[in-house]
């Protein structure tokens, strides 16, 4: 078992110097984009509810687009592809092929990131004639400023070298090693073939009609099919966010809990369902679209419910090897070894209360799942109350707790304090519960999602038991303790590294699993079956609804204008 | 049976408490109970005083016949 | 492959839940007429409304007995009729579109709920048994007015129901 195990003697850092430079960087990208992000997210919740508007009630929307676009595609596929390299790395126990290689790929996430920051930005200055408030679905004939499409599809671009940068070096151990994937660089390369069939729907989208639009070389476009193909990639990208703290739960935390993975053959089974299952239920984000007929729905939902399973698997399988961690460490009794979890250590706590609160967002998602209960909660502030406990905490606290584990590896640097990292992730949980208690609560009583002043002159919320006013306390006070949670986090790690390095060495080795990859078939590992399989599926949910759309609205209509909010460069010069 | 419950493990349990407290109107509502402002907050405190007895408990009672090994990292 | 018998059991009650999920949503819209907004509404030329049949004129108007068809324009940042009056005791069918961007179409407190989406038409159909007044409001974010824009439907009683536009 070389392969999977980093001897414990050595950190990463030394051991491959230059990855671990890379891993630092993309890191970093996150947290920046983390910390911007959290700053508009306390300025929004403070914004609606009323108590602080100290911006323009037109600028909120510019502020929106930049704490979704932060957050949801520079946070979180900054963290991951630094993730990755190092997951691939350190499984595959060999270095990239080609260090320059793997630094323009991380250039060009950062040019596209940059590209599309600018062009948000430039929302917020009147004078400037560029602006893409666009929220980060960007929904035609709602138009954003050409950089901000051509950001984007930079960005994706960079994310499909570095896929290759990590199949590479498999294609290469594979030649050298026999033997089964190593579970890490098997999470990696499932994770990417959904990316990569995923992201063809954008890549479509942007290339072939946002991007000329707003360039004027086309003038209008079919405002449902850009929409379908959005969704055709934002539910896939749901799971993009998702694998890497899979992957860290399935991995990390079972040796963080003091045991083992209980079993890698259902880890390989469960990234198989995702890679096939991801994509073909995009149109459960459309239940109330026209233009979509019923059946079209009907698979979509079908397909939705059973993408349950895989993460229903994973909760048993995270519960039980940290059941197995504990009664190593002396737990015992029926419920009473939760108590010898190692609740001090915050990589822990911050891993298991994220995995909680996963639980308790899988609820309110089969809710958004069913089709007709969706009625009811469709753009209320219910569907951001759902997702701020998945991608919001589910995976945000789960990044960041793992940062405490990681972080003695990458920078030979101990946390500045394990208590302030405790109460930051205990911090977290708690100002989620409320902030995303009131807005589910908000949700069922029709308050919507995406709006400035959600408060109405012809009429007024009915908050049932309790008040809208109780609503918004919570979620200002939630939002606020969010906030603090997360200067918290950037602060303990700034003073980290300001510290003198460690000397000696941590063991951060990662035990195999309990019941091994040799238990589980061979067929696993047959990527390119899963491939053609999800394909396949793709085919059959996606070919007649996109056929019907373009066959009732053609390619390009029916839309209508372009709205800019405010002039696009275009009309200024001509 | 296990050992103490240290001052992390109480942390996490209080966290655990806050959905609790802040929907235990709602909870009380659907039992039927209408609670005031002031008898919610006699409640919650009555609430959270009781998890903080139970814990030192708890810990008095296992201080006597398990030594001091799982309680934290 | 082996696989712990509790795990089994964990399997085996997860795939009976999602299988019990669909059937539920099977039911709603089998069994008890849960109707969606579908295709059936059409699509229409969103850069000439008010040339259009429909379109050209939104209002109310009464198609059978106790049956209204409502047609709605929705654009940045109203909606046009404004307010929307029917009478108690009805089954009414909205038509709405869009003139411009993306919208919504939410009466506040109901599951009355769509997408209003440029070049095509949702077509949703309500009972209103009691006289009753709700806003309708924008949950699709669509410019910087977004959340000005709002409307009113009045369910007045039948009696006092005047006619169709007023
Ligand atoms: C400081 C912590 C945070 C606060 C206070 C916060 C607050 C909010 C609020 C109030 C909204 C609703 C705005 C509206 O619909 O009008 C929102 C939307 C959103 N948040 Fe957060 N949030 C935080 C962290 C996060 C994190 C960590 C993520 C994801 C990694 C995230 C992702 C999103 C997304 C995707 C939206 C929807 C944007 C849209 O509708 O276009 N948020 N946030
Ligand atoms: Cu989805
Ligand atoms: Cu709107």
């Amino acid at each position: 078992m070389t392969s999977e195990e980093l001897p414990g003697e050595e950190l990463f850092l030394d051991r491959f110097p230059d990855e671990a430079q890379v891993v630092r960087a993309s890191l970093w990208s996150a947290f920046v984009a983390l910390g911007i992000g959290a700053l508009a997210g306390i300025v929004q919740a403070l914004h609606r509810v009323g108590y602080v508007r100290f911006i323009d009630s037109a600028d909120y929307y510019t502020v929106l687009t930049l704490h979704g676009v932060l957050l949801v595609i520079s946070f979180t596929i900054f963290f991951l592809v630094g993730l990755f390299t190092w997951a691939v790395t350190r499984s595959l126990d060999r270095p990239v092929e080609n260090i320059r290689f793997t630094w323009a790929w991380y250039l060009t996430m950062v040019a596209g990131t940059v590209l599309a920051g600018v062009a948000i930005l430039g929302g917020f200055v009147d004078s400037i004639p560029i602006s893409a408030d666009v929220l980060f679905t960007f929904y035609a004939p709602l138009q954003a400023h050409p950089l901000f499409y051509a950001g984007l599809a930079v960005f994706i671009i960079g994310t499909w070298l570095a896929g290759f940068d990590w199949f590479r070096s498999w294609w290469i151990w594979r030649s050298e090693n026999d033997g089964r994937i190593p579970l890490q660089t098997f999470m990696v390369l499932t994770s990417m073939l959904m990316w990569y069939i995923a992201t063809i729907g954008v890549a479509i989208s942007v290339v072939f009609f946002l991007l000329p639009w707003s360039l004027g070389i086309i003038d209008q476009v079919n405002p449902l099919l850009t929409r379908t193909l959005f969704w055709y990639f934002g539910h896939p990208v749901v799971y993009f966010w998702l694998m890497p703290a899979y992957l860290l739960w399935y991995t990390v935390l079972p040796s963080i809990s003091g045991g083992r993975l209980f079993s890698d053959p259902l880890a390989r089974v469960v990234f198989v369902l995702f890679l096939i299952l991801s994509t073909p239920v995009g149109i459960h984000h459309q239940y109330l679209d026209p233009g979509i007929a019923e059946g079209f729905k009907f698979i979509a939902m079908t397909n939705t419910m059973f993408l349950l399973l895989p993460s229903l698997l994973t909760a048993f399988t995270v519960v039980a090897s940290m059941e197995h961690g504990a009664r190593q460490r002396g737990g015992e009794g029926y419920l009473s070894w939760l108590g010898a979890l190692p609740w001090r250590d915050p990589a822990f706590t911050g891993m298991a209360l994220a995995g909680l609160m996963f639980a308790a967002g899988g609820f309110s998602g089969m809710v958004n799942a069913g089709m007709n209960i969706n009625y009811l909660i469709h753009n209320t502030l219910w569907v951001p109350g759902h997702f701020h406990l998945t991608v919001g905490t589910a995976v945000a606290l789960t990044f960041m707790a793992a940062t405490y584990w990681l972080l003695p590896q990458l920078t030979r640097r101990r946390l500045y304090s394990r208590t302030i990292g405790l109460f930051q992730v205990v911090m977290w949980f708690v100002g989620m519960v409320l902030m995303s208690n009131a807005m589910h609560r908000a949700g069922l009583v029709g308050i919507p999602r995406r709006t400035a002043e959600p408060q109405y002159d012809g009429f007024a919320f009915d908050a049932g038991l309790s008040s809208v006013a109780e609503l918004d306390a919570q979620v200002a006070i939630g939002g606020t303790l969010l906030f603090v949670s997360v200067v918290l986090f950037l602060g303990n790690l700034i003073i980290s590294l300001l510290e003198d390095p460690m000397e000696g060495t941590v063991d951060r080795s990662l035990p195999p699993a309990l019941s091994g990859p040799e238990d589980s078939p061979e067929v696993l590992d047959n990527l390119s079956l899963w491939v053609a399989i999800a394909l396949l599926l793709v085919l059959l949910a996606y070919s007649l609804p996109i056929g019907a759309i373009v066959a009732d609205g053609g390619l390009f209509g029916p839309g209508t204008e372009s709205y800019p909010v405010v002039l696009s460069w275009l009309e200024v010069v001509t | 049976m296990s050992g103490r419950i240290s001052r992390a493990g109480l942390l996490v349990i209080l966290a655990f408490l806050v959905p609790v407290i802040v929907e235990f109107r709602t909870l009380a509502a659907l039992f039927g109970v209408s609670l005031s402002v002031g008898q919610y907050l006699v409640a919650v405190t009555g609430l959270v005083m009781a998890v903080l007895l139970a814990v030192t408990a708890w810990n008095l009672r296992a201080g006597t016949t398990a030594d001091d090994h799982t309680g934290g990292a | 492959m082996n696989v712990h018998t509790y795990e089994k059991i964990w399997l085996v009650a997860s795939l009976f839940l999602i299988v019990g999920f669909i059937a539920t949503v099977v039911y709603g819209a089998a069994g008890a007429g849960i109707a969606m907004v579908d295709a059936s509404g059409g699509t229409v030329d969103s850069t000439s409304l008010s040339e259009n049949e429909r379109f050209g004129e939104p209002g109310v108007e009464r198609v059978g007995d106790g049956e209204y068809e409502v047609t709605v324009v929705a654009r940045q940042f109203m909606y046009q009729p404004d307010p929307i009056r029917v009478p108690a005791d009805s089954r009414v069918t909205f038509y709405v579109t869009s003139a411009d961007v993306i919208h919504g179409f939410q009466v506040v407190g109901t599951n009355v709920n769509t997408m209003v989406i440029p070049g095509q038409v949702a077509k949703i159909t309500v009972d209103f048994d009691e006289p009753a007044e709700y806003g309708i409001i924008c949950n699709e974010y669509c410019g910087q007015g977004h959340h000005d824009m709002e409307g009113k439907l009045v369910v007045v009683p039948e009696d006092e129901y005047g006619g169709d536009d007023a």
